[in-house]
């Protein structure tokens, strides 16, 4: 028998378990690069609350401006002042909370080092955290329905104009288009460590200029609902809308 | 024999003593109240329970003002939240910070 046959798997076996050590030793060391010290923590958690207290802000102020908004679009003789005020305040708001997810962003990366980020971000990730956003915004799109303008007993040309006016636009189907592509970039280019603050800029610019579109588009139709109907017909048709908003919020019965 | 009494004043003015001692010490209003006759009180009393019945009766039987019919809400919670378009990127701070509290 030859000597080599006895010794083979010997050194086979200590290759194996030099290897598992090794691999044990950088998972080990991964860790404790990956490990956030009592200080980090400390500042992390600081900026938590920071941002926090800024969003909670800001959306604030978005959601009392778009009250506002919604108030003014309730009146037949529109006031143009006030609505422009309001959407002022709205476009101001959106552009303060894009610029605060930024400054968060560019906080997090003078605290934790790139491996930190990625442990950090994977948590961010998983499993309930961070999603893709759902669209909401469909719901001005399905009112006021067909239905709600059939039931106005209008003429033929002032339906035809006034169901123009209803359901999406092909400009504001390609505006959200455009706001959820240019999301999905930013949200890449918040996952990298290296963050290019150039190319972020310049997607906020472009994120913001389609929000204020869409809200200027959504203030022209409010205004054309208005050339095409009279203050009798707006008023039954905003009674419509308010009724069917109350009964979206009613609760489903449990089975 | 009298001129022989020294020429002396007294030494205070005892006139002036008791106007101090009896100066009315309560207040003037309550002073002055002593002089209302019984009649004047009972015809003020009179008055005021006139006035009294005639405001209560003014009231009571005065028809309530209609009731301005209120507009029906319009306003919705759903149509005033913020939406997504608003705060696209809103998810992924609130992921993150709540990642950052579960640290």
């Amino acid at each position: 028998m030859h000597i080599g046959a006895f010794r083979r798997p010997a050194v086979s076996r200590i290759t194996v378990v030099l290897v598992a050590a090794v691999a044990v030793c950088a998972l080990l060391a991964s860790r404790a690069a990956a490990e956030v010290s009592d200080r980090q923590r400390e500042q992390l958690k600081s900026l938590a609350a920071d941002t926090r207290q800024k969003t909670e802000r800001a959306r604030a102020e978005l959601r009392n401006a778009r009250a506002e908004l919604y108030s003014a679009y309730q009146v037949y003789e529109l006031d143009e002042r006030r609505a422009k005020a309001a959407i002022e305040r709205i476009n101001s708001a959106q552009l303060q909370l894009l610029k605060i997810h930024l400054e968060n962003q560019l906080e997090i990366r003078q605290v934790l080092d790139s491996s930190q980020f990625r442990e950090m971000m994977s948590r961010a990730h998983n499993p309930r955290g961070m999603a893709w956003p759902s669209i909401d915004d469909s719901i001005a799109d399905r009112i006021p329905d067909r239905q709600m303008i059939e039931d106005l007993g209008l003429g033929t040309e002032q339906k035809r104009r006034a169901l123009a006016l209803i359901g999406p636009s092909s400009e504001r189907t390609r505006l959200l288009e455009k706001l959820r592509r240019d999301t999905r970039q930013m949200m890449e280019i918040y996952s990298r460590y290296d963050l290019d603050s150039t190319a972020a800029d310049r997607i906020i610019e472009s994120i913001h200029s389609s929000q204020i579109e869409l809200t200027e588009q959504n203030h022209k139709r409010q205004q054309q609902l208005r050339e095409v109907l009279t203050q009798r017909q707006f008023e039954r048709l905003q009674k419509a809308i308010a009724e069917r908003l109350q009964s979206m919020k009613k609760p489903r019965p449990r089975r | 024999m009298l001129t022989a009494v020294p020429d002396e004043a007294p030494v205070h003015d005892v006139w002036a003593l008791v106007r101090a001692r009896t100066r009315p010490r309560r207040a003037w209003s309550i002073a002055w109240l002593r002089t209302i006759s019984p009649r004047a009180v009972r015809r003020a009393a009179a008055f005021a329970a006139v006035i009294a019945v005639g405001t209560g009766v003014f009231y009571g039987i005065r028809p309530s003002a209609p009731e301005i019919e209120k507009p029906e809400p319009t306003a919705s919670v759903a149509t005033v939240t913020v939406k997504w378009s608003d705060d696209p990127l809103g998810q992924h701070t609130d992921a993150v910070i709540a990642a950052i509290d579960g640290m």
